[in-house]
């Protein structure tokens, strides 16, 4: 009754033997570096557990085992750019990691001045993103409930259509209509018929992206939750309204935080709106609605085009910390919707 | 007070399709009364017509009268909401709401219909839980989730959360199909 089961040990010769004849074809006849040893080992390797599990074990245990040596390296392969990308975040922004960073801008900072920070930058980022979450997670979430609890007919399907067609609006179109229509003509109004840049006019632009991810995640979310749950509340006689606020939401919370936290880090990330509408600025800005301010997205954009040998130390730094934000953003946001959940 | 249920011809549709043609019943008050019926004659469609359940799917819609004690329910100046208070319903799987406790889960029904008073509460939690046979078998635990109970335990549960808000009809739609037979 036992089962024949090939040995580690033959698995790590094959494993050797692979490597090493890739290594003797593709450095004996120069056709390449350690990358392509590694791809054709991979590869020999496949090939080879594939007919030696097959003599041990029987041709349906070897098949399982190169699938499952495909899956996992697909997997490896994805994992791959993610690691590689934190971990040259972390190397080349841990530079100027410093406090000096987090405490000056860039104002009179010349080309040779070694310090200068990003505190102006990361000012601009929380609050644009912060108003632009006020603005579109409000009217986000309530037009998915729309479409998912009340919408019925040809009105809600026009709504859902260009909801999708809005997903695919590229940050740059979004940041000229907020040009042309908020800073060009309705600011005007209120600063003495000049147009003005600012922070607010971004959180528009920002808002405007994240609306269609907010519905569109709210709509599927709001989707998952089952109907006899909605009809259990409406034979105890509660209005759908009601139905929605305390039965569905609840319900759905997680995802629909997971939804919006996505189309924050969406904004966060975004530089041409910032750039077309708040104009950027060196030096730091508290008021959202006067004047220009910069942003951490549009921060590395400058630093990383700038011509002093400082400025690509500042932009990683800058990176990492908008990274950094927005992973901390996420845990705060999911440890929340997990506590508030279990607790009630 | 007890109360008179009569249909007269009733009628259901899913879209086009007619699911029961043409009912008329009376059911006499305080009086337990059972549909016997091969599977998807349209059972469920009946009871559903009666708290007007039937209406919240897409396409459904209804023919003919159906009166509590003399007052047509499809009537269009009647509250749905009051009419299901008025009906409650136990469906066949059970359904209590994930986000709540045992606790809530049974007095959802009143707090939803703006009962706040912690003693009306307690008293209508052990009162229901206690009718539904299941007191005894949660009053240690009522913060835990509803949804942490086995299928038989969640079915009572849906049962309590259905008669403390004390109706004067229930609806149940083979509720014991989940519930152990014992």
């Amino acid at each position: 009754m036992r089962v024949k089961r090939l040995s580690p040990a033959v698995n790590l010769l094959v494993a050797a033997v692979a490597f090493g004849l890739s290594a003797a074809i593709v450095l004996g006849a120069g056709i390449g570096n350690g990358v392509l040893v590694v791809v054709l080992g991979w590869a020999l390797y496949l090939l080879g557990i594939l007919v030696a599990a097959g003599r041990v074990e029987g041709r349906r245990a070897a098949r399982d085992r190169a699938w499952r040596s495909l899956i996992y390296s697909a997997c490896v392969l994805a994992i791959l750019p993610l690691a590689s990308v934190v971990w040259t975040l972390i190397a080349k922004g841990a530079g100027r990691l410093d406090g000096d960073f987090f405490r000056s801008s860039m104002n009179n900072i010349g080309a040779r001045d070694p310090n200068g920070g990003a505190y102006h930058a990361i000012i601009g980022t929380l609050e644009q993103v912060g108003i632009a979450t006020v603005i579109a997670v409000p009217l986000g979430v309530l037009g998915a409930i729309y479409l998912v609890e009340y919408g019925r007919g040809r009105f809600a399907g026009t709504v859902r259509f260009f909801v999708d067609v809005m997903t695919g609006v590229p940050s740059i179109v979004a940041g000229l209509f907020v040009l042309s229509f908020w800073v060009l003509i309705v600011s005007p109004w209120v600063n003495h018929g000049q147009p003005r840049f600012s922070g607010f006019a971004a959180a528009l632009a920002l808002s405007v992206l994240m609306l269609p991810t907010i519905v569109r995640s709210t709509e599927e979310m709001l989707r998952l939750v089952p109907g006899p749950l909605r009809e259990g509340a409406y034979a105890l006689g509660v209005p759908q309204w009601k139905t929605v606020l305390k039965i569905v939401i609840p319900a759905a919370r997680a995802g629909i935080v997971t939804g919006v936290m996505l189309a924050i880090a969406r904004a966060a990330g975004e530089t041409a709106p910032v750039l077309l509408v708040a104009g950027g600025a060196a030096a730091i800005n508290f008021d959202p609605f006067t004047g220009n301010q910069s942003a951490l997205a549009l921060f590395v954009y400058q630093q990383a085009g700038d011509a002093s040998k400082y400025a690509p130390a500042r932009a990683w730094t800058a990176a990492l910390t908008l990274v950094a934000i927005v992973l901390i953003l996420t845990v705060a946001a999911k440890m929340l919707a997990r506590r508030s959940s279990s607790t009630r | 007070m007890a109360k008179r249920i009569e249909a007269s011809d009733v009628t259901s549709y899913y879209g086009s399709f007619k699911a029961i043609d043409g009912i008329s019943m009376t059911v006499e008050p305080k009086t337990i009364t059972a549909l016997i019926g091969p599977s998807g004659c349209g059972k469920s469609t009946f009871l559903r017509s009666i708290n007007r359940m039937h209406e919240v799917l897409p396409g459904a819609r209804i023919e003919g009268r159906l009166t509590i004690d003399d007052q047509n329910i499809y009537d269009p100046d009647v509250d749905v909401t009051a009419v299901r208070r008025l009906i409650g319903m136990v469906f066949q799987r059970p359904n209590p709401f994930p986000t709540m406790s045992i606790y809530e889960n049974v007095v959802a029904g009143l707090r939803l219909n703006g009962v706040k008073k912690k003693s009306i509460l307690d008293e209508a939690a052990e009162q229901s839980l206690r009718s539904a046979n299941l007191w005894e078998e949660v009053k240690d635990r009522l913060g835990r989730p509803g949804a942490g109970l086995s299928g038989g335990q969640q079915q009572r549960l849906c049962i309590a959360r259905t008669i403390a808000v004390e109706p004067e009809v229930v609806l149940m739609d083979e509720p014991c199909s989940a519930l152990d037979p014992i």
